[in-house]
């Protein structure tokens, strides 16, 4: 569905800004399933003979193919228009924003908490793997402040994100933690957490599910960046949720050991550094509680996929300001968490099925099947969400 | 006090790459792709007119301006929309190739070729 959810802080656009946005939705989706959708036939049918004609072999790993594909015409319209497309998606929602920005900050600034809070701290340095790259292309991240008490990043996150998924995560953008909060509930009925805390929450889209999917908890997000939590402390309060919001660095929080039942984040590691990744585990299993549950969904390993799979979900690592995503998607998840202090024996992982999209299979997921095949693709390409975590 | 109005960025950090040999087919295909969704933007801005008109005799800009969609009327503007990028983005399928011509048929002679084309091009003119 192409509709947004209005709330008192999304920016205003003009009946053209809107427009143009809506067509960069489909056109980006267009991109995605239409065009990318025919890479798979280009190289079977075309690069991989090529190139086994030529070497007398099939390409060996993902970096071959990557090289072969973006050498066939195919590729390289594809891969052009992926980029221009990505621009595209900022640009267009740049202007609203701009001109929202004095007033919008305004605003934010005289707000009047009703339900939760926010919490800055001037002294939290941003790490270099936010503040030296615009991830996705968006132009300032999500940490630039250009006045005092700036949250615009906030709301071009917000605005320019839906535009991204085209609306494929719903008008809440948030159709993965809305899953993954639904499938806590189900799978372990008894889990009850008093206190949760999710890490790299950015606008807090993906903190409200968890509000609504446990109504008794007391809910925190921290965000390195000020604007983007201040926005969504913002936009918490115009929907009426009780979010505590913190600007908080996930390698060392500022929460004392044990505080909290469940630990969470939503697609974040894939944006921090080797070190970061290693560092926030350990910071998770240190404020969890005895018995508490870290859940993480992010990009799935690309360990066990074939190479022209990893070299289309690898894409963006290279053309789309994601320098980490690389290493990340390298990473053996399993010893990382059990070196950050997690039993090997109370690791797990899951491929989800959205909640929204495929009910039946979630169901089915609850219920113990197993989705063998870790095909999964951007967003608007697939609706299975690889999780993992551990009980400590 | 009201805070001043500030330019935001338009570009993002660190360099754009390029995927054609000649990067100005990148450039040529970015204005392409800007072109496209300019041209939706006019069409849009069409449909609100046709469908203010339909409702009132005469109409402002302000009226224009005014007019959002309703969730129907953007769904059918959304089925528009893809229709117009199915058209526009016609992309080649995927075969064998020849050579770097693309062409799976051997290359005909020269002359059969231009005889062929002032043929055709006759036959357009009359
Ligand atoms: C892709 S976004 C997360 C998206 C969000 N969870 C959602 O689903 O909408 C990654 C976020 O992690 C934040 N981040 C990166 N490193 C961090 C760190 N060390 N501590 C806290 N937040 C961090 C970034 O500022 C950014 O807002």
């Amino acid at each position: 569905m192409p509709f947004q959810a209005k709330h008192d802080f999304l920016v205003e656009s003009s009946h053209d800004e809107l427009s143009r946005q809506n067509y960069v939705q489909r056109l980006r989706m267009h991109i995605l399933n239409q065009i990318g959708g025919g890479m798979r036939a280009v190289y079977d049918k075309r690069v991989k003979p090529q190139f086994e004609k030529s070497q007398g072999r099939a390409p060996k790993d993902e970096y071959e193919v990557h090289v072969a594909m973006l050498s066939d015409n195919y590729g390289q319209v594809w891969s052009t228009m992926m980029r221009s497309c990505q621009e595209m998606v900022w640009d267009s929602v740049i202007p609203a924003v701009e001109r929202a920005q004095p007033k919008l900050n305004e605003r934010i600034r005289g707000l009047n908490a009703r339900y939760g809070t926010l919490t800055l701290d001037p002294s939290v340095k941003v790490p270099r793997y936010v503040s030296a790259t615009d991830i996705h292309l968006m132009p300032g991240n999500y940490h630039t402040e250009r006045t005092a008490d700036d949250a615009s990043q906030g709301a071009l996150y917000d605005r320019g994100r839906f535009v991204y998924n085209g609306g494929a995560a719903g008008p809440y953008a948030d159709a993965i933690p809305r899953t993954i909060a639904t499938y806590i509930r189900r799978k372990w009925p008894d889990f009850k957490p008093a206190q949760a805390l999710e890490l790299g929450c950015t606008i807090g889209s993906s903190t409200i599910p968890f509000v609504d999917g446990f109504p008794e908890c007391e809910v925190h997000a921290a965000d390195v960046a000020a604007p983007v939590v201040r926005y969504g402390h913002a936009r918490a309060e115009a929907l009426g949720k009780r979010v505590h919001f913190h600007q908080m660095n996930a390698e060392s929080l500022k929460f004392a050991d044990g505080t909290f039942d469940l630990v969470y984040s939503i697609i974040m590691f894939h944006e921090t550094s080797t070190k970061a990744y290693r560092n926030i585990l350990k910071e998770c299993h240190r404020v969890l509680r005895p018995g508490g549950l870290m859940i993480h969904m992010e990009l799935p390993p690309v360990g066990d996929m074939d190479p022209f799979e990893a070299f289309y979900l690898d894409w963006d690592a290279y053309y789309n300001n994601e320098p980490y995503y690389l290493k990340y998607t390298h990473e053996d998840i399993r010893a990382c968490v059990t070196n950050a202090g997690f039993g090997n024996d109370k690791f797990f992982q899951v491929l989800i099925p959205d909640l929204a999209r495929s009910p039946q299979a979630f169901e089915a997921v609850v219920g113990g099947e197993v989705i063998k095949k870790t095909q999964v693709a951007r967003v608007g390409e697939s609706a299975k969400w690889f999780t993992y975590g551990a009980w400590k | 006090m009201s805070e001043p109005q500030i330019k935001l960025p338009r570009q993002s950090k660190g360099k754009r790459p390029y995927f054609f040999d000649d990067p100005a087919i990148d450039q040529m295909m970015t204005f392409l792709v800007e072109l496209t969704a300019e041209v939706s933007v006019v069409y849009d801005r069409l449909d609100t007119v046709e469908r203010l008109l339909e409702t009132k005799g005469t109409i402002s800009r302000a009226d224009i301006e005014a007019y959002r969609p309703s969730d129907a009327i953007e769904s059918e503007r959304v089925a528009r929309r893809d229709g117009y990028l199915k058209r526009v983005f016609r992309m080649h399928p995927p075969q064998a190739t020849y050579g770097k011509g693309g062409t799976t048929a051997k290359p005909a002679p020269a002359k059969k070729k231009r005889r062929r084309r002032r043929r055709q091009r006759s036959a357009a003119s009359g």
